[in-house]
């Protein structure tokens, strides 16, 4: 009997003409986000490849970038890849994340991506809703339902049978539109897909159809629930709207309510203040040569101690020029982090809809989207570990070397013709007078005064390339799992639930018809 | 024709659905201006943070190099009734007192470009989808339910004009439509005029009105759409699934696909070398150089030149202009912090005419810095009349939209044969 209702039902949606006019425009819809994506990918990957030397050459012993490999499943769901920074600078103390690709820069506001997730929430979802809301409440309109529940019917094999008539259906339209996309990237866009590629995008046909199967729920439930198809129609396209527009928008302003974004401003502002109190610390005087000075021994044994002097004023200098680097790396951490918290609660409100979940789970599994980017996060914050001794060891041997030549600061004691040559009013300057320190450093070294010098603090370590073999950029690993595999989990979870919760309520209603009333 | 007026007010009012969606749309207004109040207010406490800040940099500025002007664009009261594209590029602009021509742009928040569907929310864009559903909601079957229910032929067998039957059911659903957008309006600025947080002078009510009367441009095309539909078709099954694909088509895919062609028409040149501030120092990720805005700009001007495809683009234009959120308006702002400039780059040479060292060098015992004259730093808002005109496009698009859709259902209905 099962089988018969299913036939049946399947036959009424072939025959119907809005159905065969629905089914052609999702297929051309699918045909050109396919078209759309053969271009995109190659394009993105000509990006990457020059961005990637771009990097290499790029790297110092200062910073060095890592650029996020373009991921190959956008097609099916991009996540927003577009608006996300694509390169990683990481210094030996902190992370940032950069636009550079030209695509950020002709990211054009409110632009959706047309991509596989996308046709599956909007269009499909439609269909699947105009497919099922009039299921029970049509018959029951029609007069059908009481010469059916008239025969020997079990109530639970109808509405099973009206259920798994519309997920088969629409699982076929699922998996030809998905066979369609595949065959359009391999044949016009020349894009190889690897095994590893086809289990996620099985994983991501099992997902739509599990989605698909809980709007079809949807539709049935709402035409259970109501005894007039057009107020079925009109429950379910609400539950539609609610589901795409209103909770993913609501759930982006509460987020941002809830959590506001940091603002630039105050991050300039907090860097400035992190820096000031190193300001003091960093600063020599000659009362620090006066103790050596005046000790009772020969000048060349002074020499000798100014000279560990100096060398442990260097040391001293370059902890506190890196305590200084650590704390304002410190308050853009805290930034960064406060950016990601938002995130995490507009993404955690807004998976209440099933179509933002249904697109967050498959991101998930095509590595796509803001969950890659928290992973590739993290892999930044690895390679900064790494990085780290091997660019502060490069760092100090340069910055004390170069800070022989040309130091910042400097102080000194004893006889000098530089007291009688520098002016002693404040205004003299004017006149040009300025001696440049290199000329002051050999009147100095010429008149024999003792001196100690100050780490040359605005050096250009970033021209200083990172020698081959010192460093290697490890490359991105092969994501086979999600990045987040309890949220994963959850999601899946959660969409299996409501299915479930949803099938339940609607057959309770509809065990509890009557067709007398 | 007053009667079927009067007839399709009194059927869509005491309908289920109408009912519904009017509640759903208040809630989502008032939840809507609510939570936007609260975003608007952060966003003013950052832009005045901006200005401590900038009077903090003159203060403390002892050599000219350090004295940088900023002009902040102060958060448009009416963004939340459109965004507009005031968050686009940012709305604080530095000029360096060192390297003079060199305008940076920053914005007063920042965060990812991640969004969902609908993109940035504001209240344009709630009741821009809201209402119009609730149009295509309440007019799919306003004819077609009369034909299946046969009403129409005996409306027919009476001495009335055809024309009076599409044009009572049109003005009848617009009178309808009418309420739920004055609800809106209303509750939106009830909301405004209490809270706290906002304080609108009379030329933004004035702008508000205007936008009211836009919308109601924008929801008659949604409902001649609906009637024409309705008239073109026998059941109103097929009339509502095609004018679900239409919406769809008209909310989603057009402005995206004159985004796209926008793109393609216009690529921004590739330029190999990230741009370096003269200073050395990188500019910071959301920092956008003045070369990069001219390009969007011109690739906005293009996808703008297409929004009479949609109904929907056009709203929104206008709504931007109306809210004074505009591009227009934006590029008015950066013209604004060009002549700052100049004139700032004038004073600053003839100040270091008198004592060139203090550009750069400062010594203890200086005089302060001889700050008279400085160009003031003042935004200008454009004027009421200037943001009208520049709305015209698209209500005069909006205007087209309606006469077309008009003559066209006119025209097929008058070629219904009832048998």
């Amino acid at each position: 009997m099962k089988r018969l209702i299913i036939l049946n039902t399947l036959r009424k949606y072939l025959l119907d003409l809005r159905l065969v006019i629905s089914l052609l425009v999702i297929i051309i819809l699918i045909s050109l986000s396919g078209l759309y994506y053969s271009h995109e990918i190659n394009q993105r990957q000509r990006v990457y490849n020059r961005l990637n030397t771009l990097a290499r050459d790029e790297s110092s012993i200062e910073s060095i970038e890592y650029v996020k490999k373009p991921a190959k499943l956008i097609f099916l769901s991009e996540g927003g890849e577009k608006g996300l920074p694509d390169v990683f600078r990481i210094t030996p103390f902190v992370v940032e994340e950069e636009y550079k690709k030209i695509d950020a820069l002709s990211y054009l506001k409110d632009i959706i991506q047309p991509d596989w997730t996308f046709i599956v929430g909007v269009f499909i979802s439609l269909l699947a809703l105009l497919l099922t809301y009039s299921e029970i409440s049509g018959e029951r309109e029609s007069g059908i339902l009481a010469l059916t529940i008239s025969n020997p019917v079990r109530k639970s094999d109808l509405l099973l049978g009206k259920y798994i008539s519309a997920v088969v259906f629409l699982s076929v339209l699922l998996l030809m539109g998905l066979m369609i996309d595949v065959l359009i990237l391999r044949i016009i866009g020349n894009v190889y897909l690897g095994i590893s590629d086809f289990y996620k995008i099985l994983i991501i046909f099992i997902l739509s159809v599990l989605f698909i199967s809980l709007i079809s729920l949807m539709g049935i439930f709402c035409s259970v629930l109501f005894k007039s198809s057009s107020i079925s129609l009109l429950f379910a396209l609400l539950i539609w709207i609610a589901f795409i527009f209103v909770i993913p928008n609501l759930s982006f302003i509460a987020g941002e309510y809830v959590r506001p974004a940091p603002s630039p401003i105050v991050l300039e502002e907090n860097i400035r203040i992190a820096n000031d109190q190193f300001r003091g610390r960093i600063s020599i005087s000659d009362s620090l040569l006066e103790p050596i000075v005046n000790k009772p021994i020969p000048d060349e044994q002074k020499r000798i101690l100014v000279e560990q002097l100096q060398k442990e004023i260097y040391e001293k200098h370059f902890s506190v020029r890196n305590e200084r680097l650590q704390a304002e790396a410190k308050v853009k951490r805290d930034f960064q982090n406060k950016i990601k918290e938002q995130i995490r609660l507009k993404f955690l409100l807004a998976k209440i809809s099933p179509f933002f979940l249904y697109q967050n789970l498959c991101e998930m599994t095509g590595s796509t989207g803001y969950a890659h980017q928290a992973l590739l996060q993290r892999l930044a914050e690895n390679i900064k570990e790494q990085f780290q001794p091997v660019a502060l060891a490069q760092q100090k041997q340069y910055l004390i070397k170069e800070s022989d030549e040309s130091p910042s600061g400097f102080a000194w004691l004893g006889k000098s013709r530089l007291n009688d040559l520098l002016p002693k009013e404040p205004g003299a300057y004017a006149q040009g007078e300025i001696l440049d320190i290199k000329t002051m450093l050999n009147i100095l070294a010429e008149d024999g005064a003792f001196v100690i010098k100050k780490l040359s603090a605005y050096s250009d370590l970033s021209d200083i390339k990172l020698e081959e073999g010192q460093f290697k950029i490890p490359d991105e690993p092969e994501t086979g799992i999600p990045v987040n595999f309890g949220d994963y989990l959850w999601g899946i979870f959660y969409m299996i639930m409501l299915n479930i919760i949803f099938f339940l309520i609607s057959f309770v209603l509809f065990i509890r018809y009557d067709p007398r009333f | 024709m007053w009667l079927i007026i009067k007839k399709r007010i009194l059927l869509n009012i005491f309908s289920l659905r109408f009912i519904i969606l009017t509640i759903l749309l208040v809630a989502c207004i008032s939840i809507g201006t609510l939570v936007l109040l609260g975003r608007y207010q952060m966003e003013k406490e950052l832009y005045e943070a901006a200005e401590d800040r900038a009077a903090t940099v003159r203060f403390y500025a002892r050599m000219y190099g350090q004295l940088h002007l900023h002009l902040n664009r102060p958060v448009e009261q009416l963004s939340l009734i459109s965004t507009g594209y005031t968050d686009e590029f940012g709305s604080s602009i530095k000029i360096p007192g060192q390297f003079a021509g060199r305008m940076s742009i920053s914005k007063y928040s920042s965060h990812y470009s991640l969004s969902p569907l609908f993109g940035y929310l504001d209240l344009g864009k709630i009741i821009a989808v809201l209402i119009s559903f609730i149009a295509i909601i309440i007019t799919y079957d306003s004819i077609t339910g009369q034909k299946e229910d046969r009403t129409l032929s005996l409306c027919f067998s009476h001495s009335l004009a055809r024309y009076k039957v599409i044009l009572g059911e049109f003005f009848g659903s617009i009178l309808t439509l009418i309420i739920p957008l004055l609800m809106s309006f209303i509750i939106l600025e009830l909301i405004l005029v209490s809270s706290r947080k906002i304080d609108l002078n009379v030329e933004d009510f004035l702008r508000l009105n205007f936008s009211f009367l836009l919308s109601v441009v924008f929801i008659s095309v949604f409902a001649l759409l609906g009637v024409s539909i309705s008239s073109l078709f026998h059941s109103s099954a097929n009339s509502l699934a095609l004018l679900l694909l239409l919406w769809i088509v008209l909310l989603l895919i057009i402005p995206n696909f004159s985004s796209y062609i926008a793109e393609r028409y216009h690529p921004i040149p590739e330029i190999e070398q990230p741009i370096m501030g003269e200073t050395g120092e990188k500019p910071s990720a959301n920092l956008w150089d003045m070369l990069y805005i001219n390009e969007k700009v011109q690739q906005y001007n293009i996808r703008d030149s297409l929004s009479f495809l949609s109904p929907f683009m056009a709203y929104q234009s206008g709504l931007e202009s109306l809210s004074n959120t505009s591009l227009p308006s934006y590029l008015k702002f950066i013209r604004q912090a060009q002549n700052l400039n100049e004139t700032f780059a004038l004073w600053q040479a003839e100040k270091l005419k008198k004592d060139p060292r203090r550009l750069t060098t400062w010594s203890t015992g200086d005089e302060p810095l001889d700050t008279s004259g400085i160009p003031q730093v003042e935004y200008k808002k454009s004027s009421l009349l200037a943001s009208l005109s520049e709305s015209l496009k698209g209500l005069v698009i909006l205007i087209s939209w309606n006469v077309i859709l008009l003559l066209l259902s006119l025209y097929n209905f008058n070629r219904y044969d009832l048998r």
